[in-house]
């Protein structure tokens, strides 16, 4: 169920309805039925059912034997039995063909003919979230920050709370417990915020991303006919598709969840703000960052072999080398988890994972010495122009390792980064060829506004809720924005006839 | 007590906004849609029609409403559209029936004979787009896509016309802005209509060959609601060219509506229309303005004779239609150079002298 379909609106009111016209002890009953609809709309199988009952079961049953088992070693043992049921199902349906893929290169490798078949797996949506979102409960309980459910079905509504299922963000079982469950009243204020906020998610997926959509679409399908700068303008325009597609249906899944009056953790903080790769990963998929840190980063590091290495680098080398080596190859393996979460291709790899690793690696090494000439030279890094010019940079180089999540493959994201230096500068001024890639002059106008508003909101936004401050305003001019934006999708929107469906780009994760 | 006023205020505040979102809703998509004479049929103030006339291009491009209004009083609405697909019929004259009462309803059944399945998407929207929404306007759409080969999922665009027409802002003219120029109360009149093109067609044949079983049943679905409603009802086979298992089969069905007791003129089988092939029409399916005057002169008068219809033109709340009338005959005198009463004076007596 797309979030911008009208099945999804239907499905939406229907459920906040019953939400709040049935009794109060039934609400969390409710989005437990939803969820399930949501979870196996148009995919309802045995194959499917199995799926999910094996992770909620092996979770639920696990969790309370972890818990009855503390302090023994048994725990742990329950602990890994979870997680590699929920991690092998997990493999089985998102990664088989990327080990197929490897073991056919490793063949080709050794010159034997026989090549594996990939093979068609049928997933349900929000496989990857549902299961490191199961993973972090077993360990939690394993840790003691959180107790077992000892309720199947409200553990079932945490597995499959349907916004979170199609685009995130990670929940934790902690943090969520009280708000799925406890009961919530109607609130009018809320309800508004909601819808507003929910509006704000469709003008990004359909007035921008749509839009931006149509330009790299047909630039990547057509490499032989749009190359040059072309190619440089698909490349600059996909983190921007990506970013408001991805945050756009966050902001529809956060809208509804307001509604309902269940406090989701935000996932996208303006990251096209940030002046270096590692900042900007503080500010996108936060939650996905936040879980791979206390999950995969964190516990690596601590781990027996990291201290060992540790202790060898210190002696072998010096203390600050000592401690970064370790620290750098634990956070070369999250890359990595990042990038094999993101898909079971080795676009994805590269692209989101271990690019991502070397420009923040390269950042940590070169960083000081930048400054140190900078200060020689007499550059100022504490000036807007400065800033201005980090922030650029970092726009570039995550574009530059979006080529990788985008192309079809390595050799087609090499064939595209190649395709930069076919020199055709005049494609920007005569003739109107840049209008003929996909976009329109008129469509141009529309995402220049468009991504105008989208500066003005996201600058406001670091200020404070844009919400608040828009409903701190007089009436008229309150319900003229609401309107503008309500029209502005309504007319400029990329939907309906002529339009592909509104796919999220995220969703397949 | 404080309480409940506030949540009142809210509930207000709230039905306000949305009266407003509405209006402007209306207002701008009316903005975006293209105007037909379907749309010219709804803008009809309430019971002000005497008869409405349901079909195909050939109502709104033969039957100048106008025109007879203004020879013998009567109001005709059109309620046509280009290739409208016979399926709608019965919805359009349900529809119809919430706005007017007219004491008779023609029906043209050019469509009856072509295959359900052939419409393209433009000739179903020209259908559909103009109905307001409704319960009815659902059924219509669900029952006349069931013939096509769309998939059930892809109704909501038609169901929606917004899906398809948000879009048209990239293609948005003065017209947009303006009442439709070649438009007379449904009637079009424009460079294509003054064509005079010399078309092949042949003699009216009285052979019968049965429909196809889906139109049938549509046909007898029609029949079945017009006795259910007890409505009056003439259908009329209109003159144009049609090819040869197509009259075989108009055939069938005017022996059809017969055996229920309604009436069927077949136009091309009435020589006193004057109508030639070779000034009448600008194309084998539709005839000229010349050609439509001779038509609409003829038929009005047969309906002034034949039917008991009021005269409304000394009526203050028909002014519109004298209106219509006079800004028909600026347009033909814009595009001709002419003076439109002179083609209806030597139309009439070329009837006259049949």
């Amino acid at each position: 169920m797309l979030l911008t379909s009208l099945s999804f609106l239907a499905f939406a009111i229907i459920t906040v309805l019953l939400y709040f016209i049935l009794p109060k002890k039934c609400q969390w009953l409710v989005l437990l039925i939803a969820s399930l609809v949501f979870l196996f709309y148009k995919n309802l199988s045995i194959g499917t059912i199995i799926q999910a009952l094996a992770v909620l079961l092996s979770s639920y049953v696990l969790g309370r034997q972890i818990e009855k088992n503390k302090e023994t070693k048994k725990a742990k043992r329950y602990l890994i039995i979870g997680i590699a049921i929920i991690l092998g199902i997990l493999a089985y349906l998102k990664y088989s063909n990327l080990f197929i893929i490897t073991v056919n290169h490793i063949l080709d490798l050794f010159k034997v003919s026989y090549q594996f078949k990939q093979v068609q797996r049928v997933s349900l949506i929000g496989i990857s979230y549902y299961s490191l979102i199961m993973i972090s409960y077993l360990v939690d309980i394993y840790r003691g920050t959180c107790k077992s459910e000892k309720n199947i079905l409200k553990l079932a509504l945490f597995m499959s709370y349907f916004p979170i299922l199609n685009s995130g963000p990670f929940i934790r079982y902690e943090n969520m417990k009280d708000e799925l469950y406890k009961k919530h009243k109607f609130s009018y204020d809320r309800l508004c915020s909601g819808l507003v906020r929910i509006l704000w998610g469709l003008f990004k997926i359909l007035v921008i991303s749509q839009r931006l959509g149509m330009y790299v679409d047909t630039v990547y399908a057509n490499l032989a006919t749009y190359n040059g700068f072309y190619t440089v303008i698909a490349i600059l325009f996909f983190p921007m598709q990506l970013y408001t597609n991805f945050s756009g249906s966050i902001d529809i899944i956060m809208g509804i969840s307001e509604i309902l009056g269940i406090k989701l953790p935000e996932n996208f903080t303006t990251p096209f703000f940030s002046t270096s790769m590692t900042e900007f990963w503080r500010h996108w998929h936060i939650t996905l960052g936040a879980w791979l840190k206390e999950y995969i980063f964190y516990p690596l590091l601590k781990s027996t072999i990291m201290q060992k290495l540790n202790t060898f680098c210190k002696n072998k080398f010096s203390k600050k080398i000592g401690k970064k080596i370790p620290m750098f190859l634990s956070m070369f393996i999250m890359w990595v988890c990042i990038g094999v979460w993101h898909g079971g291709a080795y676009t994805y790899i590269i692209g989101s994972g271990i690019i991502q690793f070397i420009f923040i690696f390269l950042e940590d090494l070169l960083g000081p010495i930048v400054s140190k000439i900078n200060k020689k030279i007499g550059i100022k890094e504490d000036v807007f122009s400065y800033k201005l010019y980090k922030t650029i940079r970092t726009y570039l180089l995550f574009s530059i390792s979006m080529i990788f999540f985008r192309a079809t493959s390595i050799k087609n994201a090499i064939k595209i980064f190649l395709s930069i230096f076919f020199y055709n500068p005049w494609i920007l001024f005569d003739n109107n060829s840049i209008y003929k890639a996909g976009l329109d002059l008129l469509d141009f106008r529309v995402l220049i506004l468009s991504l105008i508003v989208l500066f003005i909101v996201e600058k406001l936004s670091r200020t404070g809720s844009v919400r608040e401050k828009l409903f701190k305003q007089n009436i008229v001019f309150r319900w003229g924005i609401i309107y503008a934006l309500i029209f502005g999708i309504v007319i400029f929107g990329c939907y309906g006839v002529g339009y592909d469906p509104a796919e999220f780009i995220y969703r397949g994760f | 007590m404080l309480e409940r006023k506030f949540f009142m205020l809210k509930i207000v505040k709230t039905a306000i906004f949305l009266v407003i979102l509405f209006i402007l809703w209306v207002g701008i998509f009316k903005i975006l849609w293209i105007k037909d004479s379907t749309s010219e049929f709804f803008k009809e103030p309430k019971n002000t029609l005497d008869i409405v006339y349901v079909g195909a291009s050939n109502v709104y491009i033969h039957f100048n409403s106008s025109l007879a209004y203004k020879k013998y009083g009567f109001t005709t609405g059109i309620l046509s559209a280009g290739a409208q697909t016979p399926v709608a019929i019965e919805y359009l004259i349900k529809e119809s029936q919430k706005y007017q009462s007219p004491s008779l309803y023609i029906i043209d059944l050019t469509k009856f004979v072509n295959n359900l399945n052939i419409y393209t998407e433009g000739e179903f929207r020209n259908t559909f787009d103009a109905i307001p929404f409704s319960w009815n306007r659902f059924e219509m759409i669900n029952n006349s896509l069931k013939y096509s080969n769309l998939k059930s999922d892809e109704y909501m665009n038609y169901y929606f016309s917004f899906f398809k027409y948000h879009n048209s802002w990239k293609k948005i003219t003065k017209q947009n802005f303006i009442e439709p120029e070649e438009l007379f109360k449904g009637f079009l009149l424009n460079t294509e209509t003054l064509e005079r093109k010399s078309q092949n067609i042949g003699y009216w044949n009285k052979e019968i060959e049965s429909l196809e079983k889906d139109n049938y049943n549509v046909l007898n679905n029609l029949l079945n609601y017009l006795d259910k409603e007890n409505l009056n009802c003439l259908f009329v086979i209109p003159k144009r060219g049609f090819y040869l298992s197509e009259i075989k089969k108009m055939n069938f069905i005017s022996k059809e509506i017969k055996k229920r007791n309604y009436s069927v003129i077949n136009f091309n089988e009435i020589e006193d229309l004057s109508i030639n092939s070779d000034n009448d029409f600008y194309n084998l399916f539709h005839l000229n303005i010349y050609g439509s005057t001779k038509y609409t002169l003829y038929f009005a008068k047969y309906l002034h004779e034949h039917y008991d219809l009021p005269d409304h033109r000394n009526d203050k709340k028909y002014n519109s239609w004298d209106k219509t009338y006079e800004k028909l005959k600026e347009h033909y005198k814009e595009l001709t150079q002419k003076d439109f009463e002179e083609l209806v004076e030597e139309s009439t007596l070329l009837l006259n002298n049949n």
